[in-house]
């Protein structure tokens, strides 16, 4: 039902969230345009999505970014991964398909048969089964998914990876927060980003390809960028002498970014990657997505999704099946490997999901349709548990026994599992109160550390 | 007012809103505003509208001003704005650029009294004028959402003849197929009714738009319920104009335009939280609601033509009745949005919450402006003139003194619209002349730089660029982009060209002038001479940086 | 085409396949067990199941004599049971016959050899009478299909990329190669898809040994990687294309069987959306199909009876649809149905 709480100008407290220290004005009754310090900070980031504070904050709050540095991979097989394939399957019942379950690293634990490589190590991440959502079209269910389903207040929610780079920004590594590997086009991709605005969308690279204009114009030498940038800094440390320096700081914010992703190119070179990792992950997009997606936390972005599609499986499920979800098993089981080699699933939390699970019937053209009744999604690393299975569904897998947590509790689990504090959880727009998730819902305990 | 009371009463509000069975009885205990308060309010500013129109003798509108916004300022005021620091500022206002370093020349030698009121005729009856304001409308219009030659050309006609600003909105509300220098106007409904993939015409995005651009007002909320929040937006104001677009489609021509279906019967509508149907024939929000004529007795037998004018028009009377002297929200409106362009910010802000319990901050010169503006027949060169004339338009942005943010008492940073960014860009470097001989006739340089431009510096489709937003793309664009480094090169008689042979001296009091329209201070010109060095063969290469600094400081990306 | 008889069965199947007497009646599919229906009365008979399998079964054959059933299931088992008993007996079982999914199962014209073949790229034989195995041939793709040529040791296995291999059994080694890459579709050709699409579902030689048929789909378009249903017509001796037989459009999807009929002309049925793929029969020399029936849709495979009049038709009911479909409370699962059909040439 669409029914909202919707736009309020609740002046005072909005710029005492965005860090004023003074008492406002009696005039100075608006937010919208009134650029704090943080405000202009965070917008400074737009575009680029790396909506957030970086290197410009107080001492105070870096720490606190510091001790915090929680980061994520979002990994999204859009069209919906069939639960029975995967992490829940039925063997030899009604719907349970052609498919063996086979033991994991979680004694007494079984997945699919088209996990082997996850299987071994399903100890570093956990499985939610007990999914239930509400939404069965990709139209509406991808993005109801990816916002957390939040009760509608009239306004356009964030996607999980905008969400965290309002709520955490960029870590200290200076690099955009919200990046995105996919197939197909890159850019700035401002649409995740919902009322959040433009400036907490993803920068995303298409193919794993760089942005435009990354790269280092041919006519300019290192030498000659940093003294042109060291110039212009001068320039704009003049214009702010007796202005508000908040422009300045923005502008110089986002040079910064870029020259940071500059430097970084090396992320965009494959050859930089052992052949061996490279046969690890798989050569296919989704391989290669990944193990980019690795080497971007492990370069300090923040959040870090990854896409991959068709996996609306409504036809001859069992073969796509065994085509697509081997390439999905292998790099998702290298990445868990390399994480916790490199001890860094205690702050890198993993997520794998789709918009819905598919149906347990097997449908005449020897498909499965969209199921959000009940499925799973697998989450593990930062606050998070690694290593447990939540929830069950009933022996044909139609439907949960017991609790079912809708993607609102797992917003909320993330979020707790990330660290976002209490007091975080609620977004402000522009004076509307908006609860960054489902206000019903709550974190699944057994999963936070 | 109390805020955190009114911050309790939205916690309180958000809390009751989740127990969705008593949201009813919260909203009745909000206090209700007397609809007879609101007539009179009206009724009142009609009265003002009358007694402006009496009272030419005054003062002048820009003093006046000056006088109200002066009452309210406690604390230092930034001194007036020096002479390069306005014929900057009103340069790009009016003309949607920056100053050729001639013009500031020029303009700072003279030594006439009244130069800055000469500038100012001078600008408002230029040929840029039209350009300018075209640009400016067209961001504000259409908010990004993609180009169109018919509505360009009936923008830049309309403001090339200074056609009343309730005329030109007239024209929008009630577009004409048959007029070709003003059919255009059919592009701000044409291009929201098209379906954006699967999804359904957004008849309630245009509804809202219509809201929100003419009224000043968002009515999304109350779409589906009355506000919550916002007593004065009741669920009727939405449904009543959207009885009136959800009649309305696409028209298939090679230039914008629509059809409308006559309305027969009056619009049913149910709030998400009762039970009890309502109905609503078209309305102007907060307007009287207008009568449906019962339909002609006889229905035709033949299929009637689709591109007929229907048999009773609500968008005539919406277009009669909206942007008229008597609606005192489109008043208000106008004046809000305009002095938001000009002083980058609003008296009322958001630019789209007009409503009883969201004040302007200064009243009186809303209401100064509104009525004046009316009272001159919407002339909107007359509204631009008496602000830019007041010294509170005229103030500089830079003292050393802390002001209080919000009261005018220095001027406001803003954002440069991507457009008058790249006009200034090519202005500054010299290249107007190599890439755009003709505005008519774009060069394929221009098209394909325009282009890559936009894409880094123009705000995202359906986004209202408001607030200054520099974006890590606009930086690379800025540090790689080869067509945007390609205008430092000298050649043609640019600007890296013409001050190649020039004394070091001189090259810094050109690029200067030419870029940041003022001449350097000691310090910058120290700073800048050590750039430029005597050895010949490195000499053209540290230009090229000078010039890249200024382009990318924040000086040059902002109007101060 | 007049149907007899309508059998319907709580679970989706995938083949239905006439005794060689013409006796028997026997189905396998999703429910891991082995049907039976005495067919030879006015009414069929259900006769007790052979409940011996894991997930799917989706390779069965009967042999020459009629006496046993052969059947190999998607975890990998191999059995043969007996046929025609009240209570069939497990004669023999082959627990790991292969890794994982046995797709496809065929019988020498002797009855002496099976030949296995599924995901694990690799084609096994078999002593039909004890269940030894006996020989293996590394196929590298997952075989879809395989048939053993009616005259002489000749195995032709068929796989998910469209690659046909003739093997020499005498020798076990591959002799030649045939092309029906028409019928497989990856990335490569489908704009974007990650997906490997098609392969080379069902295949079959003609009696006399001199075509050998191949099955499945062409061309897969949009959303859901399906195609149009395709048959392939070889001449085995040159190995040349004969003809490509598709019919209907893409969203009819596989070819899921196809069949000779004594007459020399190829019947063959398809099946992919609900409600979609139809039954065609067409002559190789022959430009055109002179038969097509859309509305028997959903099929997975067909049989001849021995008498040839009879056609044993085997389709889906599963209807698709997204979210909860409950029908009296109940979450229902597709079911498999059986037309009996008797038809006369036009």
């Amino acid at each position: 039902m669409a029914s909202s709480i919707c736009r309020l100008t609740t002046k005072t407290t909005t710029l005492k969230q965005n860090g004023m220290t003074h008492a406002p004005h009696p005039l100075c009754s608006t937010s919208e345009h009134q650029l704090s310090r943080r405000q202009l900070l965070g917008s400074a980031a737009a575009g680029a999505g790396t909506g957030g504070l970086g290197g410009l904050l107080q001492p105070a709050v870096a720490e606190e970014l510091k001790r915090d540095d929680k980061q994520v991979i979002f990994v999204w097989l859009d069209g919906g991964m069939s639960q029975l394939e995967s992490w829940d399957p039925k063997p030899n019942t009604q719907f349970g398909g052609p498919f063996r379950a086979i033991p994991t690293s979680l004694p007494g634990v079984h997945i699919g048969e088209l996990m082997p490589h996850t299987a071994k190590v399903l100890h570093h991440t956990s499985i939610v089964r007990s999914v239930h959502t509400q939404d069965n079209s990709h139209s509406a269910g991808v993005g109801r998914i990816n916002r957390g389903d939040p009760k509608n207040r009239g306004v356009v929610y964030p996607y999980l990876g905008s969400a965290v780079a309002k709520l955490m920004g960029p870590t200290a590594s200076g690099l955009p927060p919200y990046c995105w590997v996919k197939p197909y086009s890159g850019g700035f991709k401002t649409a995740d980003a919902g009322f959040l605005g433009a400036k907490y969308g993803a920068l995303a690279f298409g193919d794993g390809k760089p942005p435009n204009n990354l790269l280092l114009n041919k006519q300019i030498t290192a030498e000659e960028n940093t003294a042109r940038n060291e110039l212009r800094a001068a320039f704009s440390e003049r214009f702010s002498q007796g202005r508000s320096k908040d422009w300045t700081d923005a502008n110089s914010y986002v040079f910064d970014v870029a020259d940071t992703l500059m430097k970084r190119m090396d992320l965009f070179d494959e050859s930089k990657v052992s052949e061996q990792d490279r046969d690890r992950y798989g050569r296919h997009a989704l391989g290669r997505h990944m193990l980019m997606a690795r080497r971007l936390i492990e370069a300090g972005v923040r959040f870090v999704k990854v896409n991959s599609y068709h996996w609306d499986s409504h036809g001859d499920n069992f073969n796509a099946c065994q085509s697509l979800i081997p390439q999905f098993d292998r790099p998702f089981a290298a990445l868990l490997e390399d994480l916790n080699e490199r001890g860094m699933l205690d702050n890198v939390l993993v997520i794998a999901m789709s918009e819905f699970g598919r149906t347990p019937k097997i449908n005449s053209h020897v498909g499965r349709d969209h199921w959000p009744e009940a499925w799973s999604v697998a989450m593990g690393g930062a606050g998070i548990k690694r290593g447990h299975v939540i929830g069950r569904t009933n022996e044909l897998g139609t439907f949960v026994e017991d609790q079912e947590y809708d993607v609102g509790h797992l917003f909320h689990t993330w979020f707790r599992g990330l660290g976002v504090s209490e007091e975080m959880m609620e977004y402000d727009n522009d004076g509307q109160p908006l609860p960054v998730a489902h206000d019903d819902c709550f974190p699944i305990k057994e999963l936070l550390a | 007012m109390n805020e955190p009371h009114k911050r309790d009463r939205l916690r309180l509000a958000v809390k009751r809103r989740q127990e969705c069975d008593v949201v009813l009885s919260c909203e009745q205990s909000l206090p209700r505003r007397n609809l007879v308060v609101r007539a009179l309010l009206c009724n009142l500013f009609i009265v003002l509208l009358l007694a402006a129109r009496v009272s030419h003798a005054a003062d002048p509108v820009h003093q006046q001003i000056d006088r109200l916004i002066e009452a309210k300022i406690t604390g230092p005021v930034a001194p007036r704005s020096p002479d390069a620091e306005f014929i900057r500022r009103v340069t790009l206002d009016l003309a949607g650029r920056i100053p050729t370093a001639d013009e500031t020349r020029s303009f700072l030698q003279d030594d006439s009294k009244d130069k800055r009121e000469a500038l100012i005729e001078r600008l408002l009856s230029g040929p840029e004028y039209a350009t300018a304001m075209a640009g400016l409308f067209n961001v504000m219009l259409m908010e990004r959402r993609g180009e169109n030659a018919d509505w360009d050309r009936f923008l830049k006609t309309s403001f090339a003849a200074n056609q009343p600003w309730n005329e030109l909105v007239r024209q929008i509300l009630l577009p004409s197929a048959d007029n070709e220098e003003s059919r255009g106007s059919a592009w701000f409904y044409k291009r929201r009714l098209e379906k954006s993939g699967q999804q359904p015409t957004d008849y309630a995005g245009l509804t809202r738009d219509v809201g929100r651009l003419f009224l000043g007002v968002d009515l999304q909320c109350a779409e589906c319920h009355d506000h919550l929040m916002i007593d004065d937006y009741k669920q009727q104001e939405f449904q009543g104009l959207f009885s009136v677009y959800k009649n309305v489609s696409i028209r298939n021509e090679k230039f914008p335009a629509i059809n409308e279906k006559s309305i027969t019967e009056k619009l049913e509508f149910i709030s998400v939280f009762g039970s009890e149907h309502q109905v609503t024939g078209p309305r102007i929000p907060f307007g009287a609601e207008f009568e449906i004529p019962p339909p002609p007795e006889e229905q035709p037998k033949k299929k009637p033509d689709p591109n007929a004018p229907p048999a009773f028009s609500s968008l005539k009377l919406i277009a009669a009745n909206l942007p008229s002297p008597e609606n005192s929200l489109f008043c208000r409106n106008s004046a809000n949005r305009i002095w938001f362009a000009l002083m980058g910010q609003g008296l009322v802000e958001p630019l789209d919450q007009f409503h009883s319990d969201n004040q302007a901050t200064h009243p009186e010169v809303l209401n100064l402006l509104a009525t004046e503006f009316a009272a001159h027949e919407f002339d909107l060169k007359w509204l631009l003139r008496q602000i830019i004339l007041s010294e509170t338009y005229q103030r500089s942005s830079r003292t050393s003194e802390e002001t209080i943010e919000g009261t005018y008492a220095r001027a406001r940073l803003r954002r440069l619209t991507a457009d008058q960014h790249l006009a200034s860009l090519l202005v500054a470097t010299g290249n107007l002349q190599r890439l755009l001989p003709s505005e008519s006739e774009p060069s394929e340089q221009y098209t394909e730089l325009q282009k890559e431009f936009l894409s880094a510096f123009a705000a995202e489709p359906k986004e209202p660029a408001l607030s200054y937003a520099p974006a890590v793309k606009q930086a690379l664009f800025q540090l790689n982009e080869s067509q945007f480094l390609n205008l430092l090169t000298p050649q043609e008689n640019n600007l890296t060209e013409r001050i190649s042979k020039l004394q070091p001296r001189d090259v810094i009091d050109e690029c200067f002038l030419s870029i940041f329209s003022r001449l350097p201070t000691v310090s910058e010109r120290e700073l800048a001479i050590d750039q430029i060095p005597d050895n010949e063969a490195s000499r053209a290469a540290r230009i090229q940086r000078l010039v890249w600094a200024m382009l990318t400081s924040i000086e040059f990306a902002v109007n101060h | 085409m007049k149907t007899l008889h309508t059998i319907r069965h709580s679970r989706q199947l995938w083949q239905a396949r006439y005794s060689p007497c013409g006796e028997f009646l026997v189905a396998c599919g999703y429910d891991a067990t082995i049907q039976r229906w005495n067919v030879a009365g006015e009414e069929p008979v259900l006769l007790s199941p052979i409940e011996a399998h894991n997930g799917w079964v989706q390779g069965m054959c009967i042999s020459p004599d009629g006496e046993r059933v052969y059947s190999a299931d998607s975890w990998g088992r191999l059995s043969c049971h007996e046929l025609r008993t009240d209570n069939p007996q497990q004669l023999w079982t082959q627990e790991t016959a292969h890794e994982g999914w046995i797709r496809a199962l065929a019988i020498s014209s002797d009855g002496k050899q099976l030949a296995t073949g599924g995901n694990s790229g690799v084609v096994r034989l078999w002593n039909s009478s004890d269940g030894a195995r006996t020989q293996e041939l590394s196929h590298e793709h997952p075989v879809g299909a395989l048939s053993f040529h009616p005259k002489g040791r000749v195995l032709a296995t068929g796989d998910l990329k469209g690659i046909i291999r003739e093997w020499n059994l005498d020798i076990a080694t591959e002799d030649r190669q045939l092309d029906a890459g028409a019928l497989y579709n990856d990335e490569t050709k489908t704009k974007g898809r990650i997906q490997q699409c098609g392969g080379i579902r069902t295949m079959q030689f003609s009696a006399d040994g001199q075509k050998l048929v191949c099955g499945g789909q062409k061309d897969p378009g949009g959303g859901f990687a399906n195609g149009t249903p395709c048959v392939l017509v070889f001449d085995w001796k040159s190995g040349g294309l004969v003809r490509e037989m598709p019919m209907g459009s893409t969203s009819d999807g596989f070819a899921y069987d196809v069949q000779f009929h004594p007459e020399g002309y190829i019947m063959a049925t398809s099946s992919a959306f609900p409600g979609k793929g139809p039954v065609w029969f067409w002559r190789p020399e022959e430009m055109k199909a002179f038969f097509s029936d859309p509305k028997m849709a959903n099929g997975r495979s067909l049989s001849l009876h021995p008498n040839g009049q009879r056609l044993a038709h085997l389709i889906s009911d599963s209807r698709n649809g997204n979210g909860r479909p409950l029908k009296d409370g109940e979450y229902r699962g597709g079911e498999g149905v059986i037309n009996i059909l008797e038809f006369e040439l036009p």
